[in-house]
């Protein structure tokens, strides 16, 4: 046994006491970013709900003037220190709280960047969220740091002033 | 029209509040505990069945290894070296607790210096050991030190936890997953440990069996200090190493001599 | 909460919305569930132990949703989506959203 094998031994807990704090500052300055941004796009709501129940009658569609199909996309990785926090969680069972922070950024990220595609519109419809896990080892084949990519899509309605 | 109400929120329900630092000690102490769980009851049972293992099953055991093993055309010179090993053997006989194992030697032409026992009675020596050593008595130790294994069962030991080992690790954590990969290689340095613990307890077996065929155990000591003095390892580098650091193995071998009162021919010796 | 997948709460007039609402869980079985399952796998058949976890998991994330609606004031969120994504082996990821209503 030689520093070869040391090095194997201690670079992954290297990497964790690293990652853990390059990762903290990181998801901090995300955060930070999303929370200003939402609150610029606090008057461009993005629903869930569909055309016929905010449009019902005649009247109400003349007043759209522009509807476009909008979409937002990001391609995101969990840093190591929570993966490795993640297998043990998932080794014991249980909610695997490392990742929901992930998730969360994604997702309101993707909405985000769909938002400034349209940010003069005074909605986005029919909003749609696609998550995938994508990875160079496979994402979700047990072996590899989580990779999400979260795709936002919806309809954005600019109504006559 | 419905109307729109802009609000913001306030905290964020879909991340938890848990400090993942907390998480992350309190999951990788209850995997330590796991392993050591796993480690101490899987070794105490193999300990268990190698105690009662037959020396018929371990003399097949043994004829398997061997096979692995390259038969060299033997000069005259190794074959008489096999015969001084044969000699000593004999000397140690009488001393020796087991009496259902019969010894084979073989000496192999290699230039490093090195004997190892598999099980069935087979030792092996290299010849590099006979133009190394000053006196018989160092021999003698060496071939007491690989008695001491048979003693304590410790191939079989160590062969079944391994065996064990990789068995649990594979049906429990799946055979490529990083997880598993982590704990394999914590399972190798406790195993280490108690390779080290296993080579202590042969030393200490071979200097009673010494002091019981030759009234002196000469050869421990002087053996032991060539070993530390071509040992040009850093000892960080023995804390995962199947073998301790010589130069400690060395002075638990003084501590010893000198506690148990074993007698010395020439205890100036270094 | 009233929680519909259809664009309105029947019988009720939709006053007016506060927008999207999310919640979202990941779940894990622990590795003896994992082993039985790995197990069921090679006869096939119904994975029951998984079943009641993404069970679970699924009322956490629509829990987790009904409590960002709760803040904003709401008492419906309509047209719930539902998404299952698998993010490690052995993990899933339950994601729902809607937007939160308040009808009358």
């Amino acid at each position: 046994m030689d520093y070869g094998d040391l090095i194997q031994i201690f670079l992954p807990i290297v990497l964790v006491i690293v990652a853990y704090f390059t990762g903290t500052k990181v998801e901090a300055e995300h955060y930070k970013s999303i929370i200003e941004r939402e609150k610029r796009f606090l008057n461009l709501p993005a629903l869930t709900m569909e055309f016929k129940s905010l449009f019902k009658d005649a009247e109400s569609i003349q007043q759209i003037e522009r509807a476009e199909l909008v979409d937002g996309s990001v391609v995101i990785s969990v840093d190591y220190f929570k993966h490795f926090v993640a297998s043990l969680k998932n080794f014991f069972g249980g909610a695997l709280n490392s990742y929901e922070s992930l998730l969360d950024r994604a997702r309101r990220e993707a909405i985000l960047r769909m938002k400034e595609k349209a940010p003069n519109s005074d909605m986005i419809i029919n909003l749609k969220l696609e998550t995938s896990s994508i990875g160079k080892e496979g994402g979700s084949s047990g072996k590899g740091v989580l990779t999400v990519e979260v795709l936002a899509y919806g309809t954005a309605i600019s109504l006559k002033k | 029209m419905i109307e729109y109400t802009p609000k913001e929120l306030e905290g964020n329900v879909n991340v938890s509040s848990i400090s993942p630092v907390k998480d992350f000690f309190v999951l990788l102490a209850g995997l330590f505990g796991l392993i050591l769980f796993i480690y101490i009851l899987l070794g105490i049972l193999v300990d268990i069945v190698a105690g009662y293992i037959p020396a018929k099953f371990e003399n097949s055991l043994g004829n398997l290894y061997k096979a692995s093993i390259v038969h060299q055309k033997q000069s005259l010179e190794i074959q008489q070296e096999e015969l001084k090993i044969q000699k000593i053997l004999q000397k140690f006989e009488p001393h020796f607790a087991r009496k259902d194992l019969k010894f084979t030697v073989q000496v192999i032409d290699e230039k490093t210096v090195n004997a190892f026992a598999y099980p069935g009675g087979h030792i092996v020596v290299y010849s590099q050991l006979f133009n190394q050593s000053k006196s018989e008595n160092e021999i003698a130790f060496v071939l007491a030190h690989e008695l001491g294994h048979y003693a304590g069962h410790d191939h079989l030991r160590a062969a079944g936890r391994g065996l064990v080992f990789v068995l649990a690790s594979v049906v429990l954590f799946g055979s490529d997953s990083q997880i598993s990969q982590f704990i394999s290689e914590l399972l190798s340095v406790t195993h280490m440990k108690f390779s080290q613990k296993q080579e202590l307890k042969a030393d200490y077996y071979a200097l009673d069996l010494l002091q019981k065929a030759y009234g002196n155990v000469d050869g421990a000591v002087e053996f032991m200090s060539q070993m530390s003095d071509a040992d040009n390892n850093d000892q960080f580098t023995y804390f995962f190493a199947t073998h301790p650091y010589p130069k400690t193995r060395l002075q638990l071998l003084k501590n010893k001599i000198q506690d148990k009162g074993y007698s010395q021919s020439n205890p100036s010796q270094k | 909460m009233l929680l519909t997948n259809i664009d309105c709460v029947p019988g009720k007039e939709i006053k007016q919305h506060f927008g999207l609402v999310s919640g979202s869980t990941v779940r894990a079985k622990h590795f003896v569930g994992d082993f039985f399952a790995g197990l069921k796998n090679v006869v096939g058949g119904e994975l029951k132990g998984y079943t009641e976890l993404l069970e679970e998991a699924r009322g956490e994330a629509v829990n987790r949703m009904a409590d960002q609606a709760a803040q904003f004031g709401a008492n419906a969120i309509i047209n719930i989506r539902f998404s299952t994504s698998s993010v490690a082996a052995g993990a899933a990821e339950l994601y729902a959203y809607g937007t939160a209503v308040l009808v009358g």
